[in-house]
Formats: structure tokens, sequence, C-alpha cells
């Protein structure tokens, strides 16, 4: 039996109805993974665009040297 | 690798020194407002022809169905492209706290995305195109596109992820991620086609000329290929348009509201649901045509689906500006990402009400739709990109912004314009859908000549110049603000070095979970490490995997959708009297699609009273079975033409080429002089049955040669029906057959009065007619 056989022989509406299921399912497990996550991470992620630069190069080692245009 | 990229300082026991590659991001920057202008104008141009046809001048380079791919492929690729690249390069950077993987690879980007833009303001007024929306550009300009995207831009971006000093994935980065692999899948699969001038040119040797080198045939025809390339054209708008700049906005709003995003939870439930449902909703571009309505109907729920992730954005993003609303009064920057976002928002919203069925039986083939599309790409990604440009010119130049006034009153003219643009087109819309599907107490159409839905738009079309003109004004005014910032820059740009400790490759991660349960149960100690959600935050820190996992995504919901498509041969039932195109009716189809008639024309009557009373029987998917490329088209600027067959004499078509106001008093098509003094490409017609035939097409006899003279039977037969339709237009008052045998214009009339009638005729008996029995 062809591939071609099995899906012409499925019935169409049980594919809306797969999908559903899959995004539930995943829907689902990713609220679950964000409940869970510390809320101390989330800060910390949610201020990396702020880090950067500025905020970056005060908290490490900051050179400055100058360059020609490009 | 970048010279600057790895140094270890010895004073600086384990960290690296960096800088970041900022010349990259303005070279991007500059192309992205010059590009900007330059699609702007074009789309000013196509508006005022649509105002005024006599604008068209008759030139056929600048026709309308040449122009507005050139302007949609300007819009998209060139401006929104170039400003998602600018934008990738200047966020990733910084939050990987790594330069580029490769200065080399950025440059070939950057350059081959200009090239290929080029490619396309030269190819496509010369009508190379493919004749489908949003990929018209044909097969070498294709190719280029997957390298430059996929190796250059892909494989610098990856590069640079796995080469980061920062352990974890910012949001953005997930966005950019699967902006990247999308693309990739989407072009890929959409643009499969056969080369079949090339075919030819290895096959014969023969060179029949630069543009029949560069056509292509899709794979897929009729209905496949019409969900080929709305899954295509849909996600475009989703993976291109919505995905980068989700994550541009991750980043660029913090930066100026300088607080975090309101809620990373939230950017995390964002993420994968987008990208999850996005896929799916498609085919809610051809609701009541000839596609099987369980696809219509998925394409229609996941778009209704999508209200909830894109508006948990929307919200988001807006939050984020809480406790700095009184800094957007004074800030344009801050004005542009409130305006970009809400926009966002509105046109969210919008995409799944059209997606209702009900609602795009009155939305389809009318303005509206053209309204929905510029209300996300000026107000979202116009505004986005003018914002980030804003807040980056400066830092990139190394100065103040040269006119904070000019900003603001950019901002202004660019709102109001589209305002104006929106509003009008929206009224435009709605008034022809309703014309359309209006009847009189005796069951008659209310308004049978199509061209009364037309006319009465164009006050609406003269607003949505002003507005245009508005919106282009605006962002003329940045071009020049940018130009004096740049002035103003210093001698020598100051590059700041950074430290960092390089990732550790034996980082352990968080402590792993560990199970609560007393029971033995492996299966329920796994469970229970499971249920503690580190999972995610493992995802985050680890780009392939990540990818990976994006990837399946995406292709649950394509798979579900494509497969059955292919696979169950019900879904488009055959007829047995649907023949393939002649060959000079497959050389005119090529024009039709060159000339970009779909543009304003659709070949798909839908099972709508008011459709069928103004038409003719509404169309059948096994009617399609050799359209390569599908040409039911998305906007009715002119009537739909799936039954043009017979209705009306060579003449009338030929007249109408001439001058379409001559037969259609009012029309607003411009004028085809050049159809009928350019001639048809005779040679290249055996090549384009040749093409066919490898995909399938029955052409029998069709593609052999004739021994002795080495002419191929197709282009003997072409000759044969191009003298006949060119003596009936002599008979019916037409000009001398030997003036207008072998022009253009008898190809298109034979392709027009083929359309639609395969329905009503007897099924065939025998093989396609040969070259041979045609000659005689």
């Amino acid at each position: 039996m062809r591939f071609t056989d099995i899906v012409s022989n499925m019935n169409l509406d049980i594919y809306p109805i797969i999908a559903l299921i899959l995004f539930l399912a995943a829907f689902s497990l990713i609220i679950w993974g964000v409940i869970k996550t510390p809320r101390s991470f989330t800060n910390h992620q949610a201020n990396l665009p702020l880090e950067d630069d500025f905020d970056f190069a005060k908290e490490t080692t900051q050179e400055k040297k100058g360059v020609s245009h490009g | 690798m970048s010279e600057h990229a790895v140094q270890t300082d010895s004073s600086k026991e384990g960290l690296e020194s960096f800088v970041y590659d900022d010349q990259i991001v303005r070279m991007f920057s500059w192309a992205t407002i010059i590009w900007g202008v330059v699609a702007m104008l074009v789309g000013v141009i196509i508006a005022i022809q649509l105002a005024f046809p006599a604008a068209n001048l008759g030139i056929e380079f600048l026709s309308f169905g040449r122009l507005r791919p050139l302007h949609t492929n300007a819009a998209i690729f060139a401006f929104a492209g170039n400003a998602v690249f600018a934008g990738i390069y200047y966020s990733t950077q910084r939050l990987c706290k790594a330069r580029m993987f490769s200065d080399l690879l950025s440059r070939l980007h950057f350059w081959g995305w200009q090239l290929i833009i080029l490619s396309a303001v030269i190819t496509l007024p010369l009508g190379i195109t493919q004749g489908k929306e949003y990929a018209e550009l044909e097969w070498p300009i294709d190719l280029a596109i997957a390298v430059v995207w996929l190796v250059f831009f892909g494989g610098n971006f990856l590069g640079t992820l796995i080469k980061r000093r920062e352990r974890h994935l910012y949001v953005a980065l997930w966005f950019y991620i699967a902006t990247i692999v999308t693309v990739t899948i989407l072009h890929v699969f959409n643009n499969i086609w056969v080369p079949a001038g090339l075919v030819h040119l290895i096959k014969t040797g023969e060179f029949a000329g630069p543009t029949f080198l560069m056509k292509s045939y899709p794979i897929y025809a009729g209905v496949q290929d019409a969900l080929m390339q709305w899954w295509y054209g849909h996600n475009a708008v989703a993976f291109f348009l919505t995905t980068p700049f989700l994550g541009m906005m991750y980043y660029f709003m913090p930066k100026a509201a300088e607080r975090p995003v309101f809620s990373y939870k939230l950017s995390i439930i964002h993420f994968w649901s987008l990208v999850f449902l996005y896929i799916w909703a498609g085919p809610h571009h051809l609701h009541y045509t000839a596609l099987p309505e369980w696809a219509t109907t998925v394409g229609m729920v996941f778009s209704i689906m999508l209200w909830m992730p894109s508006w948990g954005g929307m919200i988001n993003g807006l939050l984020t500006l809480r406790g700095a609303w009184d800094r957007v009064a004074r800030d344009p920057v801050l004005k542009f990402f409130v305006v970009g976002v809400t926009f966002y928002g509105m046109s969210t919203f919008e995409g799944p009400l059209l997606s209702i069925k009900v609602v795009n039986s009155l939305s389809h083939y009318t303005d509206w739709t053209i309204a929905h599309v510029h209300s996300g790409t000026l107000g979202w990604n116009g505004f986005m990109t003018f914002g980030m440009l804003y807040w980056m010119m400066p830092r990139l130049f190394q100065t103040k912004l040269w006119s904070v006034k000019l900003a603001t009153t950019h901002f202004w003219l660019g709102t109001i314009g589209m305002v104006l643009y929106i509003l009008s087109i929206y009224t435009a819309g709605i008034t022809q859908g309703l014309m359309w599907r209006a009847w009189d107490e005796t069951g008659r159409l209310a308004y049978p000549a199509f061209v009364e839905t037309v006319t009465v738009l164009i006050p609406m079309y003269w607003i949505r110049v002003i507005g245009g003109t508005m919106y282009l004004v605006g962002a003329i005014l940045a071009l020049y603000n940018f130009y004096m910032t740049w002035r103003g820059r210093p001698d020598k740009y100051e590059e700041t070095v950074h430290y960092a400790a390089p990732l550790s490759a034996n980082y352990a991660g968080d402590p792993p979970a560990k199970s609560r349960l007393n029971a033995n149960a492996g299966f329920g100690h796994k469970g229970d490490k499971f249920l503690q959600g580190n999972w995610h935050r493992n995802w985050e820190r680890k780009p392939l995997r990540f990818t990976l996992y994006v990837v399946v995504a995406v292709s649950i919901g394509s798979l579900v959708e494509i497969l059955p498509m292919f696979m169950i041969s019900s879904n488009v039932p055959t007829i047995a009297s649907v023949e393939p195109y002649t060959p000079l009716e497959l050389a005119g189809r090529d024009i039709y699609v060159a000339e970009g008639c779909f543009n304003c024309h659709s070949q798909m009557i839908r099972p709508f009273y008011w459709e069928t009373k103004r038409y003719g029987d509404y169309s059948k998917p096994g009617e399609f079975i050799y359209d390569r490329p599908f040409q039911w088209g998305s906007r009715r600027i002119g009537p739909d033409l799936a039954r043009e067959g017979g209705r009306k004499s060579h003449l009338w078509h030929y007249e109408h080429f001439k001058n379409p106001a001559d037969t259609s008093p009012g029309s607003i098509m411009p004028r085809y002089p050049w159809l009928l003094s350019k001639k048809i490409n005779f040679p290249a017609i055996q090549g384009r049955v040749d093409a066919n035939a490898m995909l399938g097409v029955p052409y029998g006899e069709m593609v052999k040669y004739d021994p002795e003279t080495g002419i191929g039977y197709a282009v003997t037969a072409a000759q044969f029906q191009a003298q006949v339709i060119a003596m009936e237009l002599e008979e019916q008052g037409g000009p001398p057959m030997d003036e207008t045998w072998d022009k253009q214009v008898i190809a298109m009339i034979a392709y027009l009065q083929r359309l639609g009638i395969d329905l009503y005729k007897e099924a065939p008996v025998s093989e396609p007619v040969s070259g041979e029995e045609a000659s005689e």
C-alpha cells in the first residue's frame, strides 16, 4: 500500500482535528513552561537589551579607539 | 573571521575583546531609506495611473501590470528587507555580545541583496516574471536569493549565535531564527520550477532570446499551485514582515523607552503561538475558490486563533512604555513606535476578520484587501522602521539627530497620509464589493457593467494619491534628515572595545530538576522533572536545538495542509473535456503573465449568485490542471476573465488592446499598443511546449520536430492557428491578415478566446492534433 492510498483513505475531517489537538498540546506545554519559569530568570532576560553598549561597558571594562570611516 | 573578533588581553584575564560591526548596519540603514523612497515613489506612480489612466503613457515598461509587482517587491524586499537586516545586525551583535561571525559574509549579504533588488528593478518592468504575487522574480534571481539569504545571511547569523558570549538567547533572537528558517522553507518550496528557456537551449542549442532564457514554469499547477503560492504569500507576510519586526520591537522599544519589555513571559507565549499558528493561515486567501473547502476552513480557523498571540504581542509592546508615556509627546522615536505597534494591533485584528468566510465574500478582490495590506506595511512595517532608524542613525553616526522637528513633521505627514490612504481605500473596497453583489427587484444585477463599479472609485483613488504622496514626502524628509545627521558625524568614528568572557564549554546549566516523588516508577519521575519546566530555559541557550524546534513547529502546519492536497486525488476532480492549451494559446498565456494582467483581472468565479450572473458558471478545480502558474488573481480592477472565451469578437479584443476606452468607455485599463507591433517569439514556443510536456502535460506529437526542416511541430501549429485568427480578425473588419498574424496581440486573443470554454466542449476522443496535420 502506498502512502498516497493511506492519506486518501483517511477522512478529511480528521485533519483539522489533528491540527487543533497538536496546537493545544503545544500551547499547553508552553504555558506550563512559562508558569514554571522563575521570575528572576525572566527579569534577567528582559533586561538583556538594556545591558548592552553603555550599561554593559560600565559593568566590565571599556576602551575607545579611533578608526577611520568605513 | 573578522580581525577584530577575538583578541585575548593579558591584563584582563579570561576576557575576550571585540568591537561591533556598525558599518554594516550603516550600509543597510542607508539602503533601507533609499529603497524606501523608491518603493513609495513607484507606489504613488501606480496610484496616479489608477486615478488618471493616461499616466500610463502607452509605454510598456511603465504599465500598471508591470510596475505594481515592482512596487510590492521594492516595498517588501528592498525597504522592509533592508530594515530587517539593519535591525538584526545591530541587535544581534549586542544581544550576543559578539561581532558578526564574518565581515566577509556581511558584505556579501549586503551587496548580494542590493544586486537582487537591482535585478528586480530591471526584470519586472521588462515583463520577466513568474506571475505569482510576491514571488515574481524569475529562476536565476530565485537562486541568488536562496544563496544570499541562507548562506550569507543565515550562515552569518547562526555563526554569530554559536560564538556568542551571552548564554541565553533573548526573545528577539528567537524571532530572527524563525524568520531565517521559515523564509528559506517558503522560498524553496514555492519556487520549484523547470527553467524552460535553459532546458530548450541545452536540448536544442537554440537561443530563443534573453527573455525566454529567464522563463520558467512551476512544477505545481492550478489548485495545487494556488495552495503553495498562498501558503508562501501569507507566510511571507508572517515571517518577512511580522516576525523580524516583532524581534526588533522586543529589542528597540525597550531601548527607546529605557525600560524592559512589559512581560517576558508573555513574549514566550507570543512567540510560540505565533510561529505555530501563522503557517496554517494561508488558505484564507482562497475562500470560495476552487480550493477544497476543508483547506480554506482550516485556514480560517487558524487565522481567527491568531488574534490571541497577535494582540498579546501588541499589548506587550504598548505596555513596555508604562511610565514613559510622557516622553511619547516629545520623542519622535516613541511616536513612531506607538503608532507602529497600534497598527500591528489593527492589522492583526482585521486579518482574522477578513479570513471569516462571510466577510471575505465581500472583501475579496476589492480594495478592502489593499487597505488592509497598507495598514500593515505603512503603519506597522513603515513606522517601526522609521522609529528604529531615528533611534539608530544618531548612534551610528555618533552625533545628535540633525532635526527632531523635521522627524516630528515626518511623523505627522506619515500618519495623516496613512489615514487618508486607508480610509479612502476601505471606502472604495466596500463600495465596489456592495455594487458587485447588488441586484434589483427583478433579479438582475443593479450594476451589470463592471466599469461602473470602477469609475465610481476614482475620487477615492485621488485621495489615495494625496495620502500616498504625503507618506512619500515624509520619507524624503527622513532621508534628508539622515543625510544632514551623517554630515555632522565626527572625523573618525569611535569604536568601543568591549570585553566579555567566552561561554564556558563546561557550563552545567541550571541545577537539574529532581523528582519530588517517592514512587519507583521511572516514568513518573521523568514526568515530574518535566513538569518543573526547566526545558524551555535549556532550549534558550541551545540555538541549534531551538532552530530545530522552530522548523518542527512550522512544518507541522505546512505538512498537514499540503500533503492531503497533493495526495488525495478527489481534491482536484479531472474534467474529461479540459485539454492542454494549444502552443499559440500557451504563448499568449505567457504574454498575459508577463504583462501582469493578473494584477487587475481574476480568473476565478466564486459560487455566488451575483458572480455567476455576471461572469458565468463558477470555476471548477479541474479546469486549471494545465495552468502554470495559476492566474486566479487577488484583485479585480477589471472584470473576471475565467469565462472570457467566446464572449467577444477578435476585433473587440484587438481594439480593446489598442485603446480600452474605445470599447469600454470609462475603462481605466492602460493601452497596450506594443502588443500590436511586437512579434510573437515563435522559436520559443517549442521550448514552452517542451517544458510543459516535461511537467506531464499531454502534448503528444507537439514535442516532436519535423525531420526535414528541423522546425518543431508546436511552432508550425502555432503559426497555423495565428494565421486563422488573423484571417478571422480581418473578416471582422480588422487590419489585413498579413499585418497582424505574427504579432503578440494574436497570441493574446488566442488565449483569451480559450478561457473557460473547455467546460462546455465534448470530451476529446483522440490525441491532440499534430504539427503535420495542423499544416495541412
